[in-house]
């Protein structure tokens, strides 16, 4: 087991410098340069802030010093926001960011997987359309049109929530839903086709057989067995939401990093969305790590080597 | 006395006619024959085909049939209401909306098939070479399909939108660029579960090289799965290009798409006087992903011959209880 | 700006990651306080700078609210005063910094300075300050505003009217010999010749450079990082969501100016986020409404303002391309040909009705044939775009009959049969929706008026488009110009021969091939502009002013569109809130809330 951590630590290092050394040379490739921003612009004015910030030097030398400050956990300064450190915005919305993705995954996927298992029990009952109507709606209406909705109807016309800004958990309600109604429809389809598949299989006509009650069968052999492939993708799924939904973020204005990497982007803060990029390779890597760590204990099948 | 009831149903007296347990009892069909015909059959899997089949025929020929360009401002018109003369009413600068809606159209069903199919295909190529190669050919790719996941698909797409423009072949070529990862996984994961199979190793034995074993043997068996994936990716493709607009990238004015109508009358929203502009594209590209999507849901259904026996199992069983309660009047 | 005491942060974020997952709460989020601020007038409590704790008043005794919560549209993009470049930035330090001189209700009065003295060549400017402090104890000094003036106030384009700024600037620099300090008290600015640009009223703030050097990179990057003189301190700023201040105590003018305690700004870049925030009673005013939803909140409640830039088509004239490879590499002869017709640009000028097009995409924008801000006075009581009318120009509602004539014309004089045979025209504008449905207005109207079909829109992003700009990488260019209504002049400089419009990467000082011409080079145009800068004679540079402009606009290198504006609303028991003069369109100097 140690053996395996290490190696897959190792794996994930190399992962990360590759990932940071391909995005270090994407990013320069974009045209334009990161200080014209006024209009009427001062060239000279340009021409300063690059050599300050050395990025009139040769390329090589620029991804070495980079790879320096790397490994020592420094992602530098901002160059569109003068004296915002990367780092500093990666500890304060972070934070944010996280505890949307948690909130959404904490409603999310219980309430997916529990309406799964109904639609699966019930199948063409009201309960199980209903839930797939909601399936349906959640796919097909783009995420920003939903919000919209919700901002009319829950702040305008209702006035229950807030309809943006980042202050206590009243202001968290909205963009959660928004959030995790996506995650609720993914597990409730998931879930449902899997319980069904589930209950096709012999062991469950081997359960029934020895008389169990239909509860228990579904507890303990049907949503169990059920359960094991979601993991796979949970990863992955995890790794998306800590990544921070730009649309959702923008239009509730929380103060989240999948605004501020598309926006760094945009900006061409070379630095900033550089350190975005790397930070979220990590949690993306880790997240992966955890859920085959995972796997390895919940199906004793896989084993880690 | 219910449970008693649902037992007796659940474990039934073996028919007599059936003790001869390996007696083919189904008739034969051929598998594909028999995946359209349930397809078919659905009520549901034929709306979602019409909807597609009407889509892409107003896509075509609406903008052609319309006395309006898609791009021509009227400033003497603007914001005007759905009427007989504009359908779906005109916009801020006078455009008329159901011909932009249709032009729009154009371009995010494009960008949905091609930007599944491109993504998907290059997907599968890599994948089978990966899988079929195994060894460290296998791993090389595999890292690298790691590695261009954890990169932000947006660095990619302005790149390529800076380099090509923002057409629909640069949309598309950022997509497959930005996608083929998941589609070389899922494909390489097929080609390892049949690679070791019985067939596989006769084909082999009989002399079949790599490509042959992999496009005639295995790739028949996977051929719905396939149908199925790429059948969900279209919506994915038409929802990416409508992220990318709401963004501010995506094909560049005055060429449209549906996305970028949705995300400008997302704007418009609040107002009685522009709701129009904000429906009429919701509505189409609603429609689009929900068709794509529920028929992709109605074909895996079809495909699943599991589901095949067990309709005919239920079949015989409705059979049999009935028999079993006339017994019992 | 390699720092290893970052070092911890990731580790932290981690650590707070885990805690977030275990009590499901944010950690650097201001406290809850704006709950209720709709109704009790509760703001921020957290002090970051000051260290002192402000209690969360409800109602001031009167039946007034000491808060305000505004919404705003755009967000500072730093805290760093030196190194801004946008004027999003100012309102934050009109907000947070003292003054030289302040901009209170369209007036300019002095609020640092005690006294200014002129010489009597007009060439020696000499201020002497108020006693003043920072919020942490450290005296305002004379070489505070120095350190500003010469790091920030200078620019290449204004550097040389200063005593010494030409010889040493590059792009900022660190001394001057004409500005400089006396005494602590004392401040002096030294011209090199009276210019009727310089009255003396700077709006320059002090920054003592002790701790701007203290603090290095991270100068301005939070509030805690800044040193705050002004009306207000900043508690908070969560960046994308709102800024939070208090007032300052120590401020100079804080008895008579800027009643209000609290002052909330929360940011949404989303226009139908705007709306619902408003109309559900979270924010108590919004500025800088987007056009396209000003309808929502009724555009009779709305206050207009003017924001202060412009709007306007120009012309590549110079058939050339730079490019980092090649240096300058020519756009092509028969697309040269035809920017440098001047019958062909009068074509696209005139093809534009421009009162339509303002009225359907942008109605707070006017529609203007001017290059200054409309609201200029003149020598008398009439402004001066009245009293100084231009002739020969393109109606604003567009004359389609003239615009035929002149292609006509030009099609003629380049020896075309027909207006397919054109080649292809890029028209390069940004990547914002306002900015792209002009530009694609303008290329339907082209096609429907004139024929012209090849005419292809650029879109970029800022930056791109910017770096395109320099690089000449156009034929058409959808330019946004800031206009200062203080200073016309300026505005008419930028086409000088070696003006930053006309040849904005300063190609024709850094030596460029002969046959590269600028913009629009035109020597008689440039010795006018210089010469009124040093008219003082109010009529006679009104006039040149005038002249001026008439050349530009006769030579059509530039075609004013629209002069852009905004709208701003409020609640009603807001009262006294807009304030033109400062950009944002909001002055809270005496701006009062009714309880509610």
């Amino acid at each position: 087991m140690a053996k395996y951590i290490c190696k897959r630590l190792l794996i994930s290092l190399a992962t990360i410098w590759l990932i940071a050394t391909a995005c270090f040379f994407l990013i320069r490739l974009l045209p334009g340069n990161p200080f014209l921003v006024a209009n009427p612009l001062d060239m000279t004015n340009a021409e300063r802030l690059m050599d300050y910030y050395g990025l009139n030097d040769p390329l090589w030398e620029q991804y070495l010093r980079f790879l320096g400050n790397l490994a020592h956990l420094d992602f530098g300064y901002s160059l569109a926001h003068a004296g915002r450190s990367v780092n500093e915005v990666i500890a304060l919305y972070f934070p944010v960011t996280a505890q949307l993705a948690i909130q959404a995954m904490l409603f999310g996927i219980p309430t997916g997987i529990l309406l799964g298992i109904l639609s699966s029990y019930r199948r063409g009952s009201g309960l199980d359309v209903s839930a797939q109507m909601l399936t349906i709606l959640t796919t097909a209406i783009p995420s920003y049109v939903l919000a919209a909705i919700f901002q009319l109807l829950f702040s305008v016309t209702l006035g229950w929530f807030p309809a943006g800004g980042w202050a206590s958990m009243k202001y968290t309600v909205l963009p959660t839903l928004c959030l995790s109604l996506g995650l609720v429809a993914g597990y409730c389809r998931s879930m449902r086709t899997l319980m069904l598949e589930v209950g096709q299989q012999d062991y469950l006509r081997t359960a029934k057989a020895k008389g169990l009650s239909d509860l228990r069968i579904i507890f303990f052999h049907q949503i169990r067995n059920a359960l094991l492939p979601l993991l796979t993708n949970m990863g992955l799924e995890i790794a998306g939401l800590l990544m921070g939904s730009y649309v959702i973020e923008r239009i509730f204005s929380v103060p989240g990093l999948g605004k501020y990497f598309v926006t760094s982007i945009n900006e061409l803060d070379y630095t900033m969305a550089l350190g975005l990029v790397v930070f979220q390779a990590c949690v993306v890597v880790a997240a992966n790590f955890l859920v085959d760590l995972l796997y390895g204990v919940v199906d004793p099948r896989v084993k880690l080597d | 006395m219910d449970t008693q009831k649902k037992i007796t149903l659940d474990f039934t007296p073996v028919d007599p006619g059936l003790k001869d347990a390996d007696q083919i009892v189904r008739p034969s069909v051929r598998y594909w024959p028999e995946v359209w015909k349930r397809l078919f059959q659905n009520k549901l899997a034929d709306v979602c085909l019409g909807i597609i089949l009407l889509m892409i025929l107003l896509a075509i020929f609406a903008p052609m049939v319309s006395s309006y360009q898609y791009d021509a401002t009227d400033l003497l018109h603007t914001n005007g209401k759905p009427c007989l003369e504009h359908l779906f009413g005109t916009d801020t600068t006078g455009r008329d909306m159901w011909t932009r809606v249709w032009v729009g159209a154009r371009a995010s069903l494009l960008i949905g098939f091609l930007g599944a199919l491109t993504p998907f295909v290059i997907g599968a190529v890599i994948g089978a070479i990966s899988g079929w190669c195994g060894g460290w050919v296998d791993m090389v790719i595999m890292r690298i399909c790691d590695i261009m996941l954890c990169i932000p698909s947006m660095i990619y797409m302005i790149l390529i939108l800076m380099v090509m423009g923002g057409s629909v072949q640069a949309m598309v070529v950022a997509m497959a660029i930005s996608n083929w990862m998941g589609s070389a996984r899922n494909f390489r994961g097929r080609i390892l579960q049949f690679k070791n199979r019985e067939f596989t190793l006769a084909a082999r034995l009989q002399g079949a090289g790599g490509l042959r074993i992999v496009f005639r043997h295995i790739l028949p068996n996977i051929l719905g799965n396939i149908a199925v994936s790429l059948c969900g990716s279209v919506p994915g493709a038409i929802f990416m290009e409508a992220g990318m607009s709401y963004i501010g990238l995506g094909v560049t004015p005055p060429r449209t798409s549906l996305g970028q109508l949705s995300t400008s009358g997302i704007g418009s929203f609040l107002l009685p006087s522009q709701f129009h502009l904000f429906l009429y594209p919701a509505i189409v590209i609603s429609m689009m992903i929900f068709a794509f999507f529920m028929f992709g849901n109605c074909l895996r259904d079809a495909l699943d011959p599991r589901l095949r026996d067990e309709e005919y199992n239920a079949r015989r069983m409705r059979k049999l209880r009935r028999q079993m309660r006339k017994a019992v009047q | 700006m390699k720092k290893m005491k970052r070092l911890p942060a990731l580790f932290l974020c981690l650590a707070v990651l885990m805690a977030t997952a275990a009590c499901g709460t944010t950690t650097d989020v201001r406290p809850d306080a704006s709950e209720n601020a709709g109704e009790t007038g509760g703001a921020a409590g957290t002090t970051a700078a000051a260290g002192e704790s402000t209690p969360a008043e409800s109602k001031g005794e009167t039946g007034t609210s000491d808060t305000i919560n505004l919404m705003i549209s755009a967000e500072p993009v730093t805290l760093n005063v030196l190194e801004s470049q946008s004027n999003l930035d100012e309102y934050v330090f009109y907000l947070t910094s003292a003054m030289l001189y302040r901009s209170v209700d369209t007036e300019l009065v002095p609020e640092l300075c005690d006294t200014m003295e002129v010489s009597e060549d007009g060439t020696t400017y000499t201020y002497t300050l108020k006693e003043a402090k920072y919020s942490d104890g450290t005296a305002v000094t004379a070489a505070d505003f120095v350190y500003y003036m010469v790091k920030r106030y200078l620019t290449s384009e204004n550097c040389s009217r200063f005593v010494g700024g030409a010889d040493t600037y590059n792009g900022g620099l660190e001394t001057c010999e004409g500005i400089y300090a006396e005494d602590d008290r004392t401040f002096v600015v030294k011209l090199v010749e009276p210019i009727t640009t310089f009255d003396g009223k700077l709006e320059i703030y002090p920054v003592n450079q002790a701790y701007v050097e203290g603090k290095g990179d991270s100068y301005g990057g939070t509030p805690a990082d800044l040193q705050y003189s002004g009306p207000y301190i900043l508690d908070d700023w969560t960046v994308g969501t709102s800024l939070t201040l208090h007032k300052n105590p120590d401020y100079i003018s804080a008895a008579e100016l800027f009643p209000l305690e609290h002052v909330n700004l929360y940011y949404s870049g989303d226009a139908s986020s705007l709306y619902s925030r408003y109309a559900g009673g979270d924010v108590d005013a919004v500025v800088s409404i987007n056009d396209t939803v000003v309808e929502a909140f009724g555009v009779d409640n709305c206050y207009r303002y003017s924001s202060g830039n412009m709007y306007g088509i120009e012309f590549n004239t110079t058939g050339f391309t730079y490019t980092e490879g090649d240096g300058f590499v020519s756009r092509g002869e028969e697309v040269t040909a035809l920017m440098q017709n001047e019958n062909f640009r009068k074509a696209l000028c005139f093809a534009l009705d421009r009162e339509a097009i303002c009225g359907a995409i942008s109605p707070s924008a006017l529609p203007t044939n001017r290059y200054v801000d409309s609201g200029i006075k003149g020598t008398g009581e009439t402004p001066y775009v009245e009293e100084f009318a231009l002739t020969d120009v393109a109606p604003l509602s567009g004359d389609a009959e003239a615009a035929k004539e002149y292609l006509a014309k030009a099609l003629e004089e380049l020896g075309y049969g027909d207006v397919s045979e054109l080649p292809a025209i890029r028209f390069l504008t940004f990547e914002n929706i306002q900015q792209k449905t002009m530009a694609e207005t303008f290329v339907s109207q082209w096609k429907e008026i004139l024929g012209i079909e090849n005419i292809e829109i650029n879109l970029q992003p800022i930056q791109s488009a910017i770096m395109s700009m320099v690089y000449m990488d156009y034929d058409l260019y959808l330019q946004q110009l800031e206009l200062n209504p203080d200073n016309m002049v300026d505005m008419l400089a930028y086409w000088e021969t070696a003006g930053t419009v006309s040849d904005p990467a300063g190609f024709q000082a850094g030596g460029a091939p002969a046959q590269v011409a600028s913009m629009h080079a035109d020597a008689e145009f440039d010795a006018l502009v210089e010469s009124i800068y040093r008219n003082f004679d109010d009529a006679s540079r009104l006039a040149d002013m005038a002249k001026a402009e008439q050349m530009l606009y006769s030579a059509y290198v530039y075609f004013p569109i629209q002069a852009g504006g905004g709208y701003a609303i409020t609640q009603d028991y807001v009262h006294d809130f807009v304030n033109p003069h400062v950009e944002g369109g909001y002055g809270l100097a005496h701006t009062t809330v009714d309880a509610h």
